[in-house]
């Protein structure tokens, strides 16, 4: 059978399911009016509605009367209202949960906390995705949807969502992203595009909307139980006649409600699993790669991740995930999705299981930092935290700001990491020890200094937390990590830091900027430590920002202050070092602000204009900072962690120049 | 009118209702193939334009593979020239096949320079050169799949063009047969070493 062929079965099973669950719901229908018939026939028996004309009623057979008055004595009207008003109420329900759903995919998306990706501030495997994504649009003849990450899904999954093709949108988890292979990826993404092709989330919501109403049967009668029970308690026994038929329609309704609601999600799931049938068969159409879907859901079935989605609303998206997305606990009958090993069989019967696996990349390991000097990430093995070293996307782009770490540089790296001790390299690897290490950093210090900040600690973050800090910072001083180590470590606990939440990462920063305060004075390197942090943790670091000023001329006064910054923490004299930045900037203020002049708040002021800067001319402040701070031929501690603060504000990357430097030769 | 000519009139009225749809969804085929075909043009374009910041790019890192680079740089203006010729007279096979040479030896370039890049463990370790590659098969893929894409479609429409009943109006309206792509590979772009990262 070859994809063509696959697709045709799955769509004549889909129509032949359709016509089924129509049937269902008239079969609904025709139940409805038989309760009917049988409670106006009670009526009849009861005495609360007199015979037809011509209806005889046998007092001594009460079955064959009863017969009798259902097949001649119900007038043709309480039939019609029966079943003309059934399916109404379905229709109605349907329309309105079609009205409910059919809003663009994007609120879809963003209702499940998908984080939309956007192609400036992609990682590498974001790019990749997109690129699939772009692929595959033009495989299908589809436009381009957006295209969704959810961040805090680890499963393998993906789905599709929007009631039209223009409204669209794909969203993966990211788990997928880290591993599955491209391949793989193409597969899955062809498969969500026949989802979008074949209008499945139309004929879902349709099909949900059904269903609704016939839940909508079911509550009716429920309602009608209660409601008349409720009032027959208070009635006396001979007037009880009419209620316990109205109790009698409520159960009825109920009872055909319940039914009709279990039959009609079977006849859903078996929809669903024929849509994935086609949906995999599409997706070999346009990647004509079979391998890539069949390995995809090898992968899944050998992985030992979870393909389950946790968010709240994955049940209303159970059936456009990749694969089942929802715990079912009622049996295979009720699975959204078929089997894995029977969509591998159907996609690719002579499919290899072993011989794939082997043939497979291996598994990307846990995520490998690759350092350069200075403690940036340039690369990282296995994940996307990679985002310091690879912002920009135009390729050349890339190339002409990244520094490119040699084999030294990688092999300095493994140094550094070497030289940590492990109980410090166990507390970088966990979000609390991260953030114990940091603090360990801001309490840095003389003895006096140290348990001032220490105090302030305790009283921020109570005995425990300073007690751990404590220790950190002990682990850090007899391993011989001094000042130098400072950035590189906070290099290297970065990554894990921003796996906080954002109400944890503001406390962080807020009480990083009140312990480095504690002993009474803020130090050039405290200064330059609590700015790479709250600029590193802000909401939104990493991702481009809305440019302002298009030239440095228009913030001229900001760089001065910079530079004049920069000028005063170098050794060579001020008033040369300033110039020297000045003069590669083409500034006009000639000379250097004053310490005086030159408070915390207003260097941070400046920082954030800088900030706002066009990306083409932020290089220019960063290569100016440098030459400010390289005018004596050398550059000092002090000089290299001001230069690290400024490329962290400015969310560039840092100068190759300083990346080189290893921070045991800084003084 | 009587019952007979009411019924008539429902055939008549189903007959052409019919005829609409089948029109309809002839158009909509025919132009869904013609876009298929612009988008390969919108592709071999991109590929066109990645390829100068590509060189540029990678320039730093191969010092000693300049023939190689060069070879892409000069398959990229023969392509971008044969294609202006195929554009200035379309559908003329001299030009054509100029095109389909051209674009076959850009292919080859392209797969020599992937090549180059597998033999130097450094670059598969730097992150520009990655992403490179990344952009660089992608673009391939869209080249491919934007033929394929168009493939499909001209088969669905002369699928629907050609089956009962719709053969007798498509006959009518003039919905000629499309053509597939056929050999757009030239023998050098099949024996290019297929780009794979994965």
């Amino acid at each position: 059978m070859n994809f063509f062929e696959a697709q045709e079965l799955a769509r004549r099973t889909t129509r032949l399911l359709v016509v089924l669950y129509l049937i269902a719901v008239a079969a609904v229908a025709a139940a409805v009016c038989l309760g009917l018939g049988t409670a106006y026939a009670m009526a009849v028996m009861f005495g609360a509605v007199p015979p037809a004309a011509d209806v005889v009623i046998d007092g001594r057979h009460l079955g064959s009367a009863f017969l009798e008055i259902l097949a001649h004595g119900v007038p043709h009207g309480v039939y019609a209202w029966g079943a003309g008003v059934t399916l109404l109420v379905i229709l109605g329900a349907t329309l309105y949960k079609v009205r409910l759903l059919s809003g663009g995919g994007t609120s879809v998306a963003e209702m499940v906390g998908a984080r939309r990706v956007d192609a400036g501030s992609a990682t590498p495997e974001e790019r990749r995705l997109l690129n699939v994504v772009e692929e595959m649009a033009i495989a299908s003849g589809l436009s381009v949807p957006p295209v969704y990450v959810m961040d805090r899904e680890t499963g393998i999954n993906a789905f599709a969502a929007g009631y039209s093709p223009h409204a669209a949108v794909i969203a993966v988890t990211q788990g997928t992203l880290q591993t599955l292979s491209r391949d793989e990826l193409q597969g899955v993404i062809g498969h969500e595009f026949s989802h979008i092709l074949n209008g499945d989330m139309r004929l879902n919501v349709k099909l949900m909307g059904v269903l609704f109403g016939i839940v909508c049967i079911a509550q009716f009668g429920e309602f009608l139980i209660r409601s008349t029970a409720r009032s027959m308690a208070q009635m006396s026994r001979e007037n009880r006649g009419p209620g316990i038929i109205l109790v009698f329609v409520g159960i009825a309704l109920t009872l055909i409600g319940f039914l009709g609601l279990e039959f009609g999600r079977l006849i859903k799931a078996a929809i669903s699993r024929q849509r994935e049938f086609l949906a995999d068969a599409s997706s070999v159409q346009f990647t004509r790669n079979p391998d890539g879907i069949a390995g995809a859901l090898d992968t899944i079935a050998a992985s030992q991740r979870t393909t389950l989605v946790h968010d709240v609303h994955a049940e209303e998206l159970s059936h456009m995930f990749f694969v089942q997305g929802v715990s079912n606990w009622m049996g295979a009958l009720f699975d959204t999705h078929p089997p894995i090993e029977e969509r591998i069989r159907r996609v690719r019967p002579g499919f290899q299981r072993a011989r794939y696996r082997a043939q497979r990349e291996p598994e990307r390991a846990q995520p490998i930092a690759v350092l350069d000097a200075m403690g940036n990430v340039v690369k990282t093995i296995g994940t996307d935290w990679g985002r310091g070293a690879a912002q920009a996307t135009a390729a050349a782009a890339v190339a002409a700001s990244v520094g490119n770490p040699t084999p030294e540089h990688v092999d300095y790296a493994r140094r550094l990491l070497a030289a940590i001790p492990a109980p410090l390299r166990e507390r970088l690897a966990r979000p609390d020890g991260a953030r114990q290490v940091v603090f360990a950093l801001a309490i840095a210090g003389d003895d006096a200094a140290r348990r001032a900040k220490l105090e302030a600690l305790r009283g921020r973050r109570g005995d425990e937390e300073a007690r751990a800090v404590q220790a950190a910072s002990d682990e850090a001083r007899t391993a011989g990590l001094g000042p130098a180590h400072a950035l590189p470590l906070l290099g290297i606990a970065m990554p894990v830091l921003q796996t906080l939440k954002e109400s944890e990462r503001d406390a962080l920063v807020e009480d990083v900027a009140r312990v480095v305060q504690a002993d009474g004075r803020v130090t050039l390197a405290e200064f330059a430590l609590s700015t790479i942090l709250r600029q590193q943790l802000r909401e939104g670091a990493g991702r481009p920002v809305a440019s302002k000023y298009s030239s440095v001329g228009e913030v001229a006064d900001d760089a001065r202050v910079v530079l004049s910054l920069l000028a005063h923490a170098t050794r060579a004299e001020t008033g040369t070092a300033y110039a020297k930045g000045a003069d590669y900037l083409g500034l006009n203020l000639r000379e250097p602000l004053s310490t005086a002049e030159l408070s915390g708040a207003r260097v941070n002021a400046s920082l954030e204009r800088l900030r706002l800067l066009a990306p083409l001319a932020k290089p220019r402040v960063l290569k100016a900072c440098l030459e400010a701070a390289s005018a004596d031929g050398v550059i000092s501690l002090a000089e290299a962690e001001l230069v690290r603060m400024v490329a962290a504000t400015l969310d560039c990357p840092v100068p190759p120049v300083l990346a080189e430097l290893d921070p045991g030769t800084l003084k | 009118m009587g019952t007979g000519g009411l019924i008539f009139l429902a055939v008549v009225v189903a007959l052409v209702a019919f005829a609409i749809a089948v029109y309809n969804r002839l158009v909509a085929l025919r132009n869904r193939y013609k876009n298929a075909y612009a988008q390969i043009d919108v592709q071999l374009k991109r590929r066109y334009d990645l390829i100068p910041n590509l060189v540029e790019a990678a320039k730093g890192y191969l010092q000693h593979e300049r023939g190689t680079l060069e070879a892409v740089v000069a398959a990229r203006g023969a392509a971008v020239s044969a294609a202006q010729r195929a554009a200035g007279a379309p559908g003329e096979p001299s030009a054509m096949q100029g095109l389909a040479q051209a674009e076959g030896a850009l292919g080859g370039a392209l797969g020599r320079l992937m090549a180059v890049f597998e033999a130097y463990p450094d670059l598969k370790a730097n992150q520009n050169i990655l992403a490179l590659q990344e952009e660089l098969s992608s673009t391939e893929n869209k080249v491919a799949f934007a033929r394929q894409a168009f493939n499909d479609s001209v088969m669905e429409y002369n699928t629907k063009r050609e089956s009962f009943p719709d053969n007798i109006l498509a006959g009518m309206f003039g919905f000629t047969a499309a053509e597939l792509l056929q050999a757009t590979e030239s023998a050098a772009e099949r024996q290019a070493p297929k780009v794979s990262f994965s």
